[in-house]
Protein backbone atom coordinates (compact mmCIF):
# COMPACT_ATOMS: atom_id res chain seq x y z
CA UNK A 1 0.00 0.00 0.00
CA UNK A 2 2.51 2.47 0.85
CA UNK A 3 4.47 1.42 -2.49
CA UNK A 4 1.06 2.18 -4.15
CA UNK A 5 0.41 5.27 -2.61
CA UNK A 6 4.59 6.59 -2.99
CA UNK A 7 4.67 6.87 0.78
CA UNK A 8 7.73 6.84 3.35
CA UNK A 9 6.68 5.16 6.44
CA UNK A 10 8.22 8.20 7.88
CA UNK A 11 5.20 10.03 6.16
CA UNK A 12 2.48 8.23 8.00
CA UNK A 13 1.17 10.24 10.78
CA UNK A 14 -1.36 7.53 12.13
CA UNK A 15 -1.93 3.60 12.02
CA UNK A 16 -5.59 2.44 11.65
CA UNK A 17 -5.28 -1.13 13.71
CA UNK A 18 -7.70 -3.67 13.17
CA UNK A 19 -6.74 -5.38 17.31
CA UNK A 20 -9.29 -7.47 18.29
CA UNK A 21 -8.09 -8.15 21.43
CA UNK A 22 -6.29 -11.86 20.70
CA UNK A 23 -3.10 -12.14 22.29
CA UNK A 24 -1.31 -13.86 19.09
CA UNK A 25 -2.74 -11.32 16.78
CA UNK A 26 -2.77 -8.38 18.20
CA UNK A 27 1.01 -9.17 19.02
CA UNK A 28 1.22 -10.21 15.24
CA UNK A 29 -0.01 -7.05 14.08
CA UNK A 30 2.28 -4.85 16.22
CA UNK A 31 5.04 -7.06 14.61
CA UNK A 32 3.41 -6.34 11.08
CA UNK A 33 3.97 -2.87 11.93
CA UNK A 34 7.29 -2.42 13.46
CA UNK A 35 8.64 -4.26 10.38
CA UNK A 36 6.68 -2.35 7.92
CA UNK A 37 7.07 1.35 9.19
CA UNK A 38 10.58 0.51 11.02
CA UNK A 39 12.08 3.38 12.74
CA UNK A 40 9.02 5.42 12.64
CA UNK A 41 6.92 2.30 14.42
CA UNK A 42 8.16 3.61 17.74
CA UNK A 43 6.48 6.86 17.73
CA UNK A 44 3.27 6.39 15.65
CA UNK A 45 -0.04 7.15 16.54
CA UNK A 46 -2.28 3.87 16.58
CA UNK A 47 -6.14 3.79 16.56
CA UNK A 48 -7.12 0.92 18.17
CA UNK A 49 -11.17 1.07 18.13
CA UNK A 50 -12.05 -2.84 18.91
CA UNK A 51 -12.68 -1.88 22.66
CA UNK A 52 -15.85 0.19 21.99
CA UNK A 53 -17.59 -1.12 19.30
CA UNK A 54 -16.15 -4.65 18.91
CA UNK A 55 -15.57 -7.20 16.38
CA UNK A 56 -17.51 -5.66 13.22
CA UNK A 57 -16.49 -8.68 11.19
CA UNK A 58 -16.28 -8.49 7.52
CA UNK A 59 -17.64 -4.96 8.13
CA UNK A 60 -14.87 -3.80 10.69
CA UNK A 61 -12.59 -2.96 7.61
CA UNK A 62 -15.21 -0.08 6.15
CA UNK A 63 -16.24 0.46 9.98
CA UNK A 64 -12.17 1.13 10.58
CA UNK A 65 -11.56 3.01 7.54
CA UNK A 66 -13.69 5.27 8.31
CA UNK A 67 -12.67 6.13 11.98
CA UNK A 68 -9.27 6.73 10.21
CA UNK A 69 -10.20 9.02 7.62
CA UNK A 70 -12.26 11.09 10.44
CA UNK A 71 -9.19 11.16 12.59
CA UNK A 72 -7.34 12.20 9.46
CA UNK A 73 -10.26 14.87 9.38
CA UNK A 74 -10.47 16.12 13.22
CA UNK A 75 -6.99 16.06 13.47
CA UNK A 76 -7.65 13.73 16.33
CA UNK A 77 -6.68 10.61 18.03
CA UNK A 78 -9.47 8.75 19.43
CA UNK A 79 -8.73 7.07 22.92
CA UNK A 80 -7.94 2.88 22.89
CA UNK A 81 -10.22 1.88 26.20
CA UNK A 82 -10.12 -1.14 28.60
CA UNK A 83 -7.14 -2.33 29.98
CA UNK A 84 -3.84 -1.67 30.45
CA UNK A 85 -1.62 -1.01 26.24
CA UNK A 86 1.76 -1.50 28.10
CA UNK A 87 2.22 -4.97 26.82
CA UNK A 88 5.93 -5.47 25.49
CA UNK A 89 4.97 -7.21 22.80
CA UNK A 90 2.92 -4.98 21.59
CA UNK A 91 4.37 -1.71 22.35
CA UNK A 92 2.78 0.62 20.23
CA UNK A 93 1.83 4.02 20.56
CA UNK A 94 -1.71 4.04 22.04
CA UNK A 95 -3.97 7.33 23.09
CA UNK A 96 -4.88 5.68 26.47
CA UNK A 97 -5.50 8.55 28.63
CA UNK A 98 -9.48 8.44 27.80
CA UNK A 99 -9.84 10.89 25.99
CA UNK A 100 -9.68 12.57 22.30
CA UNK A 101 -6.08 13.95 22.38
CA UNK A 102 -5.14 16.53 19.35
CA UNK A 103 -3.24 15.05 16.43
CA UNK A 104 -1.68 16.62 13.42
CA UNK A 105 -2.80 14.09 11.18
CA UNK A 106 -2.18 14.39 6.90
CA UNK A 107 -1.36 10.75 6.27
CA UNK A 108 -2.84 7.39 7.75
CA UNK A 109 -2.66 4.22 7.32
CA UNK A 110 -5.57 1.24 8.19
CA UNK A 111 -5.17 -2.26 7.47
CA UNK A 112 -7.22 -5.16 7.94
CA UNK A 113 -6.35 -8.86 8.44
CA UNK A 114 -8.69 -12.02 7.88
CA UNK A 115 -9.30 -13.92 11.48
CA UNK A 116 -9.65 -16.99 9.34
CA UNK A 117 -8.30 -17.56 5.88
CA UNK A 118 -4.90 -15.28 5.38
CA UNK A 119 -6.00 -12.26 3.54
CA UNK A 120 -4.56 -9.00 4.52
CA UNK A 121 -5.53 -5.62 3.11
CA UNK A 122 -4.07 -2.02 3.60
CA UNK A 123 -4.99 1.16 2.57
CA UNK A 124 -2.91 4.90 2.87
CA UNK A 125 -5.16 7.43 3.20
CA UNK A 126 -3.84 11.10 2.36
CA UNK A 127 -5.73 14.43 3.54
CA UNK A 128 -7.11 16.62 1.12
CA UNK A 129 -5.96 20.06 0.22
CA UNK A 130 -5.44 22.08 -2.91
CA UNK A 131 -1.94 21.25 -2.25
CA UNK A 132 -2.27 17.73 -2.27
CA UNK A 133 -5.09 18.28 -5.28
CA UNK A 134 -2.71 20.18 -7.44
CA UNK A 135 0.28 18.09 -6.47
CA UNK A 136 -1.33 14.73 -8.14
CA UNK A 137 -2.43 16.69 -11.07
CA UNK A 138 1.40 17.76 -11.37
CA UNK A 139 2.14 14.06 -10.62
CA UNK A 140 0.35 13.08 -13.75
CA UNK B 1 -1.23 0.13 -24.24
CA UNK B 2 -3.70 -2.00 -22.18
CA UNK B 3 -1.56 -5.44 -21.05
CA UNK B 4 -3.45 -8.52 -22.37
CA UNK B 5 -4.85 -11.53 -20.23
CA UNK B 6 -4.43 -15.02 -21.30
CA UNK B 7 -6.09 -18.27 -20.18
CA UNK B 8 -3.02 -21.07 -19.71
CA UNK B 9 -4.57 -23.38 -17.76
CA UNK B 10 -8.00 -25.38 -16.76
CA UNK B 11 -9.50 -27.92 -14.05
CA UNK B 12 -12.86 -28.43 -13.02
CA UNK B 13 -14.74 -30.93 -10.68
CA UNK B 14 -18.45 -31.58 -11.83
CA UNK B 15 -21.66 -33.67 -11.66
CA UNK B 16 -20.20 -35.17 -15.48
CA UNK B 17 -16.58 -35.68 -14.27
CA UNK B 18 -13.69 -34.55 -12.43
CA UNK B 19 -11.02 -33.84 -15.22
CA UNK B 20 -11.44 -31.73 -18.24
CA UNK B 21 -11.49 -34.56 -20.91
CA UNK B 22 -13.77 -36.80 -19.17
CA UNK B 23 -16.54 -34.32 -18.55
CA UNK B 24 -16.05 -32.20 -21.52
CA UNK B 25 -16.89 -35.84 -23.72
CA UNK B 26 -20.11 -36.33 -21.59
CA UNK B 27 -20.76 -32.77 -22.31
CA UNK B 28 -20.89 -33.07 -26.02
CA UNK B 29 -22.42 -36.38 -25.62
CA UNK B 30 -25.55 -34.73 -23.86
CA UNK B 31 -25.48 -37.03 -21.24
CA UNK B 32 -26.93 -35.86 -17.56
CA UNK B 33 -25.37 -35.24 -14.21
CA UNK B 34 -28.58 -35.45 -13.01
CA UNK B 35 -29.59 -38.10 -10.05
CA UNK B 36 -31.57 -38.71 -6.79
CA UNK B 37 -30.12 -36.53 -4.07
CA UNK B 38 -27.54 -38.84 -1.78
CA UNK B 39 -25.96 -35.94 -0.32
CA UNK B 40 -28.79 -35.52 2.62
CA UNK B 41 -32.01 -37.30 2.93
CA UNK B 42 -34.15 -35.44 0.76
CA UNK B 43 -37.75 -37.72 -0.17
CA UNK B 44 -39.70 -35.26 1.69
CA UNK B 45 -38.67 -32.38 -0.17
CA UNK B 46 -40.71 -31.05 -2.94
CA UNK B 47 -37.55 -31.78 -4.94
CA UNK B 48 -35.74 -34.84 -4.56
CA UNK B 49 -32.90 -34.93 -6.76
CA UNK B 50 -30.15 -32.82 -8.23
CA UNK B 51 -26.81 -33.13 -10.08
CA UNK B 52 -24.24 -34.37 -7.31
CA UNK B 53 -20.25 -34.57 -7.92
CA UNK B 54 -20.36 -38.56 -7.59
CA UNK B 55 -17.13 -39.88 -5.73
CA UNK B 56 -15.10 -37.41 -4.61
CA UNK B 57 -12.09 -37.64 -2.52
CA UNK B 58 -9.82 -34.62 -1.74
CA UNK B 59 -7.03 -37.57 -0.11
CA UNK B 60 -6.65 -38.58 -3.24
CA UNK B 61 -6.54 -35.74 -4.90
CA UNK B 62 -3.23 -33.94 -3.36
CA UNK B 63 -1.67 -36.78 -1.95
CA UNK B 64 0.82 -35.85 0.74
CA UNK B 65 -0.69 -32.34 0.86
CA UNK B 66 -3.98 -33.51 2.16
CA UNK B 67 -2.83 -33.12 5.68
CA UNK B 68 -2.47 -29.27 5.58
CA UNK B 69 -6.16 -28.92 3.96
CA UNK B 70 -7.98 -32.15 5.17
CA UNK B 71 -10.73 -29.95 7.49
CA UNK B 72 -11.23 -28.01 4.27
CA UNK B 73 -15.19 -28.17 3.80
CA UNK B 74 -16.67 -30.31 0.43
CA UNK B 75 -16.85 -26.88 -2.23
CA UNK B 76 -13.14 -25.79 -0.77
CA UNK B 77 -12.23 -29.35 -1.45
CA UNK B 78 -13.47 -28.94 -4.67
CA UNK B 79 -11.42 -25.65 -5.38
CA UNK B 80 -8.08 -27.12 -4.26
CA UNK B 81 -8.99 -30.08 -6.88
CA UNK B 82 -9.90 -28.06 -10.06
CA UNK B 83 -6.68 -25.63 -9.10
CA UNK B 84 -4.33 -28.68 -9.07
CA UNK B 85 -5.71 -29.88 -12.06
CA UNK B 86 -5.22 -26.04 -13.86
CA UNK B 87 -2.15 -25.43 -12.25
CA UNK B 88 -0.72 -28.52 -13.34
CA UNK B 89 -2.22 -27.98 -16.94
CA UNK B 90 -0.16 -24.33 -16.73
CA UNK B 91 2.88 -25.79 -16.34
CA UNK B 92 3.90 -23.57 -13.88
CA UNK B 93 6.41 -24.26 -11.15
CA UNK B 94 7.70 -22.40 -7.89
CA UNK B 95 10.76 -20.92 -10.52
CA UNK B 96 8.55 -19.29 -12.73
CA UNK B 97 6.97 -16.31 -10.88
CA UNK B 98 7.35 -14.54 -7.78
CA UNK B 99 4.81 -15.51 -5.16
CA UNK B 100 4.23 -12.28 -4.58
CA UNK B 101 2.96 -11.33 -8.14
CA UNK B 102 0.60 -14.75 -8.01
CA UNK B 103 -3.06 -14.01 -6.69
CA UNK B 104 -6.43 -15.88 -6.33
CA UNK B 105 -9.76 -14.37 -6.60
CA UNK B 106 -12.31 -16.89 -6.39
CA UNK B 107 -16.34 -17.00 -6.68
CA UNK B 108 -16.67 -19.18 -4.28
CA UNK B 109 -19.91 -20.20 -2.14
CA UNK B 110 -20.04 -20.60 1.65
CA UNK B 111 -18.90 -23.70 2.46
CA UNK B 112 -22.27 -26.25 3.72
CA UNK B 113 -24.00 -25.69 7.19
CA UNK B 114 -22.92 -28.78 9.94
CA UNK B 115 -26.81 -29.17 9.24
CA UNK B 116 -26.51 -32.37 11.67
CA UNK B 117 -25.28 -30.64 14.56
CA UNK B 118 -27.25 -26.92 14.15
CA UNK B 119 -30.60 -29.40 13.84
CA UNK B 120 -29.60 -31.42 16.81
CA UNK B 121 -29.07 -28.23 18.43
CA UNK B 122 -32.18 -26.86 17.78
CA UNK B 123 -34.34 -29.84 18.28
CA UNK B 124 -33.23 -29.76 21.95
CA UNK B 125 -33.74 -26.16 22.58
CA UNK B 126 -37.58 -26.66 20.35
CA UNK B 127 -40.35 -26.23 23.55
CA UNK B 128 -43.17 -27.38 21.42
CA UNK B 129 -46.40 -26.31 23.72
CA UNK B 130 -44.67 -22.85 23.31
CA UNK B 131 -43.95 -22.93 19.79
CA UNK B 132 -40.02 -21.57 20.62
CA UNK B 133 -36.71 -21.73 21.15
CA UNK B 134 -35.18 -22.11 24.42
CA UNK B 135 -32.04 -20.15 23.32
CA UNK B 136 -29.82 -21.16 26.49
CA UNK B 137 -30.59 -24.92 25.66
CA UNK B 138 -30.09 -24.48 21.86
CA UNK B 139 -26.54 -22.20 23.47
CA UNK B 140 -25.63 -25.28 25.37
CA UNK B 141 -26.07 -28.13 22.97
CA UNK B 142 -24.57 -26.07 20.05
CA UNK B 143 -21.24 -25.17 22.40
CA UNK B 144 -20.89 -28.91 22.69
CA UNK B 145 -21.78 -30.31 19.59
CA UNK B 146 -20.36 -27.34 16.48
CA UNK B 147 -17.13 -27.80 15.69
CA UNK B 148 -15.05 -24.16 15.86
CA UNK B 149 -12.78 -25.41 12.91
CA UNK B 150 -15.92 -26.46 10.58
CA UNK B 151 -16.72 -22.93 11.22
CA UNK B 152 -13.88 -21.38 9.61
CA UNK B 153 -13.79 -23.57 7.20
CA UNK B 154 -17.58 -22.98 6.13
CA UNK B 155 -16.53 -19.05 5.60
CA UNK B 156 -16.97 -17.64 2.06
CA UNK B 157 -13.24 -16.77 1.83
CA UNK B 158 -11.66 -20.28 3.14
CA UNK B 159 -11.02 -21.94 -0.15
CA UNK B 160 -8.99 -18.90 -1.47
CA UNK B 161 -7.15 -19.42 1.99
CA UNK B 162 -6.09 -22.75 0.82
CA UNK B 163 -5.81 -22.31 -2.50
CA UNK B 164 -3.31 -19.58 -1.25
CA UNK B 165 -1.66 -21.74 0.64
CA UNK B 166 -1.22 -24.90 -1.81
CA UNK B 167 0.73 -22.71 -4.37
CA UNK B 168 2.21 -20.21 -2.20
CA UNK B 169 -0.28 -17.80 -4.02
CA UNK B 170 0.64 -13.74 -1.60
CA UNK B 171 -0.63 -11.37 -3.90
CA UNK B 172 -3.91 -10.63 -4.35
CA UNK B 173 -6.35 -12.25 -2.47
CA UNK B 174 -10.52 -11.87 -2.84
CA UNK B 175 -13.60 -13.55 -2.83
CA UNK B 176 -16.89 -12.40 -4.04
CA UNK B 177 -19.65 -14.60 -3.37
CA UNK B 178 -22.50 -12.91 -5.64
CA UNK B 179 -23.89 -15.52 -6.18
CA UNK B 180 -25.26 -17.22 -9.84
CA UNK B 181 -22.67 -14.53 -10.89
CA UNK B 182 -20.34 -14.67 -8.76
CA UNK B 183 -17.24 -16.73 -10.70
CA UNK B 184 -17.63 -14.94 -14.06
CA UNK B 185 -17.16 -11.42 -11.63
CA UNK B 186 -13.95 -13.42 -9.89
CA UNK B 187 -12.83 -14.36 -13.50
CA UNK B 188 -13.47 -11.11 -14.66
CA UNK B 189 -12.22 -9.06 -12.13
CA UNK B 190 -8.91 -11.44 -12.26
CA UNK B 191 -8.10 -10.48 -15.66
CA UNK B 192 -8.89 -6.11 -15.00
CA UNK B 193 -6.13 -7.07 -11.62
CA UNK B 194 -3.17 -8.38 -14.27
CA UNK B 195 -4.49 -5.77 -17.00
CA UNK B 196 -3.70 -3.22 -14.50
CA UNK B 197 -0.53 -4.99 -13.21
CA UNK B 198 -1.10 -5.95 -9.60
CA UNK B 199 -0.02 -9.56 -10.59
CA UNK B 200 1.19 -11.58 -13.34
CA UNK B 201 -0.77 -14.75 -12.43
CA UNK B 202 -4.29 -15.20 -11.04
CA UNK B 203 -6.10 -18.63 -10.00
CA UNK B 204 -9.72 -17.56 -10.54
CA UNK B 205 -12.94 -19.37 -10.44
CA UNK B 206 -15.70 -20.28 -8.36
CA UNK B 207 -16.81 -23.19 -6.26
CA UNK B 208 -19.96 -24.28 -4.18
CA UNK B 209 -22.34 -27.04 -2.55
CA UNK B 210 -25.16 -26.24 -1.88
CA UNK B 211 -27.46 -29.47 -1.95
CA UNK B 212 -27.89 -29.03 1.58
CA UNK B 213 -31.15 -29.14 3.51
CA UNK B 214 -30.79 -24.83 3.98
CA UNK B 215 -29.76 -25.19 0.24
CA UNK B 216 -32.61 -26.90 -1.37
CA UNK B 217 -35.19 -25.68 1.07
CA UNK B 218 -34.33 -21.64 0.22
CA UNK B 219 -34.33 -22.70 -3.58
CA UNK B 220 -37.65 -24.54 -3.16
CA UNK B 221 -39.15 -21.50 -0.93
CA UNK B 222 -38.08 -19.36 -3.70
CA UNK B 223 -40.09 -22.08 -5.93
CA UNK B 224 -36.98 -21.79 -8.03
CA UNK B 225 -36.08 -25.33 -8.55
CA UNK B 226 -37.76 -27.97 -10.46
CA UNK B 227 -39.86 -30.89 -8.96
CA UNK B 228 -40.23 -33.31 -11.58
CA UNK B 229 -38.88 -35.88 -9.43
CA UNK B 230 -40.39 -38.34 -11.82
CA UNK B 231 -38.79 -37.49 -14.57
CA UNK B 232 -35.36 -36.14 -12.69
CA UNK B 233 -32.76 -36.82 -15.80
CA UNK B 234 -35.17 -34.31 -18.32
CA UNK B 235 -35.62 -31.97 -15.54
CA UNK B 236 -33.57 -29.16 -16.46
CA UNK B 237 -34.91 -28.34 -19.95
CA UNK B 238 -33.79 -24.63 -20.39
CA UNK B 239 -35.40 -22.66 -22.98
CA UNK B 240 -38.23 -24.99 -23.66
CA UNK B 241 -41.46 -24.15 -22.91
CA UNK B 242 -42.46 -26.47 -20.21
CA UNK B 243 -39.46 -25.67 -18.13
CA UNK B 244 -40.35 -25.85 -14.49
CA UNK B 245 -36.97 -24.04 -12.08
CA UNK B 246 -33.30 -25.11 -12.63
CA UNK B 247 -31.60 -28.51 -11.07
CA UNK B 248 -29.46 -27.35 -7.97
CA UNK B 249 -25.63 -28.49 -8.95
CA UNK B 250 -22.30 -28.47 -6.97
CA UNK B 251 -18.75 -28.35 -8.01
CA UNK B 252 -15.74 -25.82 -8.88
CA UNK B 253 -13.87 -24.18 -12.02
CA UNK B 254 -10.37 -23.11 -11.56
CA UNK B 255 -8.40 -21.32 -14.58
CA UNK B 256 -5.56 -19.91 -14.47
CA UNK B 257 -5.05 -16.21 -15.98
CA UNK B 258 -2.11 -14.81 -17.05
CA UNK B 259 0.03 -11.36 -18.34
CA UNK B 260 -0.02 -12.32 -22.04
CA UNK B 261 4.06 -11.12 -22.23
CA UNK B 262 4.62 -12.98 -19.18
CA UNK B 263 2.95 -16.27 -20.31
CA UNK B 264 5.41 -16.15 -23.77
CA UNK B 265 8.63 -16.00 -22.02
CA UNK B 266 7.94 -18.44 -19.43
CA UNK B 267 7.17 -20.30 -23.15
CA UNK B 268 3.33 -21.46 -21.55
CA UNK B 269 0.74 -22.59 -23.85
CA UNK B 270 -1.95 -20.27 -24.09
CA UNK B 271 -5.75 -21.94 -24.58
CA UNK B 272 -7.78 -18.69 -25.13
CA UNK B 273 -7.83 -14.74 -24.56
CA UNK B 274 -9.46 -12.60 -22.03
CA UNK B 275 -11.06 -9.90 -24.38
CA UNK B 276 -13.78 -8.47 -22.58
CA UNK B 277 -15.77 -8.36 -18.98
CA UNK B 278 -18.84 -6.50 -18.36
CA UNK B 279 -20.21 -6.14 -14.84
CA UNK B 280 -23.82 -4.52 -14.26
CA UNK B 281 -26.84 -4.96 -11.50
CA UNK B 282 -30.53 -4.69 -12.12
CA UNK B 283 -31.27 -2.32 -9.11
CA UNK B 284 -34.60 -4.21 -8.58
CA UNK B 285 -36.30 -6.78 -5.92
CA UNK B 286 -33.62 -9.19 -5.37
CA UNK B 287 -35.46 -12.06 -6.34
CA UNK B 288 -36.64 -10.87 -9.91
CA UNK B 289 -34.90 -10.13 -13.27
CA UNK B 290 -36.35 -6.56 -14.19
CA UNK B 291 -38.62 -6.93 -16.90
CA UNK B 292 -36.99 -4.58 -19.46
CA UNK B 293 -33.88 -7.26 -19.01
CA UNK B 294 -31.36 -4.04 -18.30
CA UNK B 295 -28.77 -5.42 -16.47
CA UNK B 296 -28.59 -7.67 -18.61
CA UNK B 297 -28.44 -6.22 -21.67
CA UNK B 298 -25.81 -3.62 -19.97
CA UNK B 299 -23.73 -6.54 -19.18
CA UNK B 300 -23.20 -7.78 -22.28
CA UNK B 301 -23.00 -4.24 -23.96
CA UNK B 302 -20.53 -3.08 -21.80
CA UNK B 303 -18.38 -6.63 -22.30
CA UNK B 304 -18.42 -6.08 -26.11
CA UNK B 305 -17.58 -2.36 -25.75
CA UNK B 306 -14.35 -3.73 -23.52
CA UNK B 307 -13.67 -6.21 -26.18
CA UNK B 308 -13.75 -3.62 -28.97
CA UNK B 309 -15.95 -6.29 -30.54
CA UNK B 310 -19.44 -6.37 -32.52
CA UNK B 311 -22.20 -8.60 -31.79
CA UNK B 312 -21.77 -10.30 -35.08
CA UNK B 313 -18.41 -11.54 -33.98
CA UNK B 314 -19.13 -13.85 -31.18
CA UNK B 315 -19.55 -17.27 -32.91
CA UNK B 316 -21.28 -18.55 -29.47
CA UNK B 317 -23.35 -17.50 -26.76
CA UNK B 318 -23.25 -19.63 -23.44
CA UNK B 319 -26.48 -18.56 -21.59
CA UNK B 320 -26.87 -18.30 -18.23
CA UNK B 321 -29.79 -20.50 -19.32
CA UNK B 322 -31.10 -21.98 -15.87
CA UNK B 323 -34.42 -23.33 -17.01
CA UNK B 324 -36.55 -21.06 -14.89
CA UNK B 325 -39.52 -19.59 -16.69
CA UNK B 326 -38.32 -15.96 -15.98
CA UNK B 327 -34.70 -16.03 -17.04
CA UNK B 328 -34.99 -18.06 -19.85
CA UNK B 329 -37.62 -15.60 -21.07
CA UNK B 330 -35.76 -12.19 -20.23
CA UNK B 331 -32.35 -13.59 -21.20
CA UNK B 332 -33.51 -14.17 -24.33
CA UNK B 333 -35.07 -10.64 -24.45
CA UNK B 334 -31.88 -9.33 -23.59
CA UNK B 335 -29.92 -11.10 -26.30
CA UNK B 336 -32.31 -9.99 -29.17
CA UNK B 337 -31.64 -6.58 -28.04
CA UNK B 338 -28.16 -6.29 -28.28
CA UNK B 339 -27.12 -8.72 -30.99
CA UNK B 340 -30.08 -6.99 -33.20
CA UNK B 341 -30.50 -8.86 -36.48
CA UNK B 342 -27.91 -11.22 -35.85
CA UNK B 343 -29.48 -12.51 -32.38
CA UNK B 344 -31.25 -15.80 -34.49
CA UNK B 345 -27.65 -16.42 -36.30
CA UNK B 346 -25.98 -16.74 -33.44
CA UNK B 347 -26.00 -20.25 -31.57
CA UNK B 348 -26.97 -19.91 -27.59
CA UNK B 349 -26.59 -23.13 -25.03
CA UNK B 350 -26.84 -23.80 -21.89
CA UNK B 351 -25.29 -26.57 -20.06
CA UNK B 352 -26.70 -26.50 -17.26
CA UNK B 353 -29.07 -28.79 -19.14
CA UNK B 354 -26.99 -31.18 -18.44
CA UNK B 355 -24.45 -30.03 -15.14
CA UNK B 356 -27.43 -28.36 -13.60
CA UNK B 357 -26.33 -24.76 -11.78
CA UNK B 358 -23.38 -24.95 -10.03
CA UNK B 359 -24.54 -21.33 -8.36
CA UNK B 360 -21.55 -19.54 -7.74
CA UNK B 361 -19.19 -22.03 -9.60
CA UNK B 362 -21.30 -22.22 -12.98
CA UNK B 363 -19.95 -19.01 -14.45
CA UNK B 364 -16.07 -21.03 -14.25
CA UNK B 365 -17.21 -23.97 -15.55
CA UNK B 366 -19.35 -22.50 -18.40
CA UNK B 367 -16.32 -20.26 -19.29
CA UNK B 368 -13.98 -23.52 -19.62
CA UNK B 369 -16.87 -24.94 -22.11
CA UNK B 370 -16.13 -22.22 -24.40
CA UNK B 371 -12.59 -22.73 -24.42
CA UNK B 372 -13.13 -26.33 -24.76
CA UNK B 373 -15.72 -25.68 -27.47
CA UNK B 374 -13.27 -23.00 -29.74
CA UNK B 375 -10.21 -25.61 -29.51
CA UNK B 376 -12.12 -28.56 -30.59
CA UNK B 377 -14.50 -26.58 -32.92
CA UNK B 378 -17.82 -27.96 -31.52
CA UNK B 379 -20.72 -26.41 -29.40
CA UNK B 380 -22.60 -28.33 -26.43
CA UNK B 381 -26.19 -28.61 -26.50
CA UNK B 382 -28.90 -27.57 -24.67
CA UNK B 383 -30.59 -31.31 -23.92
CA UNK B 384 -34.07 -31.59 -22.79
CA UNK B 385 -35.44 -28.96 -25.51
CA UNK B 386 -38.91 -30.28 -27.21
CA UNK B 387 -41.24 -28.16 -26.98
CA UNK B 388 -40.28 -24.87 -28.40
CA UNK B 389 -41.25 -21.35 -26.84
CA UNK B 390 -42.35 -18.39 -28.75
CA UNK B 391 -41.41 -16.06 -25.90
CA UNK B 392 -37.49 -18.17 -26.44
CA UNK B 393 -36.90 -17.92 -29.98
CA UNK B 394 -33.55 -18.10 -30.58
CA UNK B 395 -30.99 -21.20 -32.11
CA UNK B 396 -30.23 -23.01 -28.48
CA UNK B 397 -28.47 -26.14 -30.44
CA UNK B 398 -30.82 -28.59 -29.00
CA UNK B 399 -30.11 -32.01 -27.80
CA UNK B 400 -26.90 -32.15 -29.85
CA UNK B 401 -23.29 -30.82 -29.85
CA UNK B 402 -22.98 -28.80 -32.84
CA UNK B 403 -19.65 -28.88 -34.83
CA UNK B 404 -18.97 -25.12 -36.07
CA UNK B 405 -16.10 -22.81 -36.27
CA UNK B 406 -16.04 -21.17 -32.76
CA UNK B 407 -13.34 -18.04 -32.33
CA UNK B 408 -14.61 -15.64 -29.88
CA UNK B 409 -17.76 -16.93 -27.45
CA UNK B 410 -19.47 -14.86 -24.86
CA UNK B 411 -20.60 -16.34 -21.49
CA UNK B 412 -23.51 -15.01 -19.21
CA UNK B 413 -24.05 -15.16 -15.61
CA UNK B 414 -27.01 -13.38 -13.75
CA UNK B 415 -27.25 -13.88 -10.55
CA UNK B 416 -30.69 -13.75 -7.81
CA UNK B 417 -29.76 -9.99 -5.77
CA UNK B 418 -29.52 -8.59 -9.65
CA UNK B 419 -26.03 -8.84 -10.36
CA UNK B 420 -25.15 -9.54 -14.14
CA UNK B 421 -21.55 -10.40 -15.33
CA UNK B 422 -20.22 -11.24 -18.93
CA UNK B 423 -16.91 -12.56 -20.46
CA UNK B 424 -15.88 -13.08 -23.99
CA UNK B 425 -12.85 -14.81 -24.64
CA UNK B 426 -11.54 -16.16 -28.33
CA UNK B 427 -9.22 -18.11 -29.86
CA UNK B 428 -5.22 -18.48 -29.27
CA UNK B 429 -3.61 -16.62 -32.05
Amino acid sequence: ALADAGVQPSDVDLYGAFACGLVDRDACEARAVRAAFGDRAEQLPVLAARGGIGNNGAGSGAIDFIATVLALHHNTLPPTINGDPTDEACGVQLNSTGVAQDRRIDVAVSGAYALSGGQNAALVIRKFTEDTASRKVADQ
Amino acid sequence: MKRRVVITGMGWVTPLGQDIETAWKRLLAGESGVAPTTLFDAHTYPTTFSAEVKGFDLASVLGEAYEKHKTASRNAGFALAAADQAWRHAGLSPADVDPEQVGVYLGAGEGPLDSENFFAAAAAGWLPEERRLDAVRWAEVAYQRLSAWREFEQEPNAAAGHIAYRFNARGPNFNTLTACAASTQALGESAKLIERGDAEVMISGGAHSMIHPLGVTGFNRLTALSTRNDEYQTASRPFDSTRDGFVLGEGAGILILEDYEFARRRGATIHGFVRGYGSTADAFRITDIHEDARGAIAAMRAALDDAQMRPEEIDYISAHGTGTEENDKLETRAIRTVFGEFAKQTPVSSVKSMLGHLVAAAGAVELITCVLAIRDGVIPPTINYRHPDPNCDLDYVPNEARPARVRVCLSNSFGFGGQNDTLIVSAPE
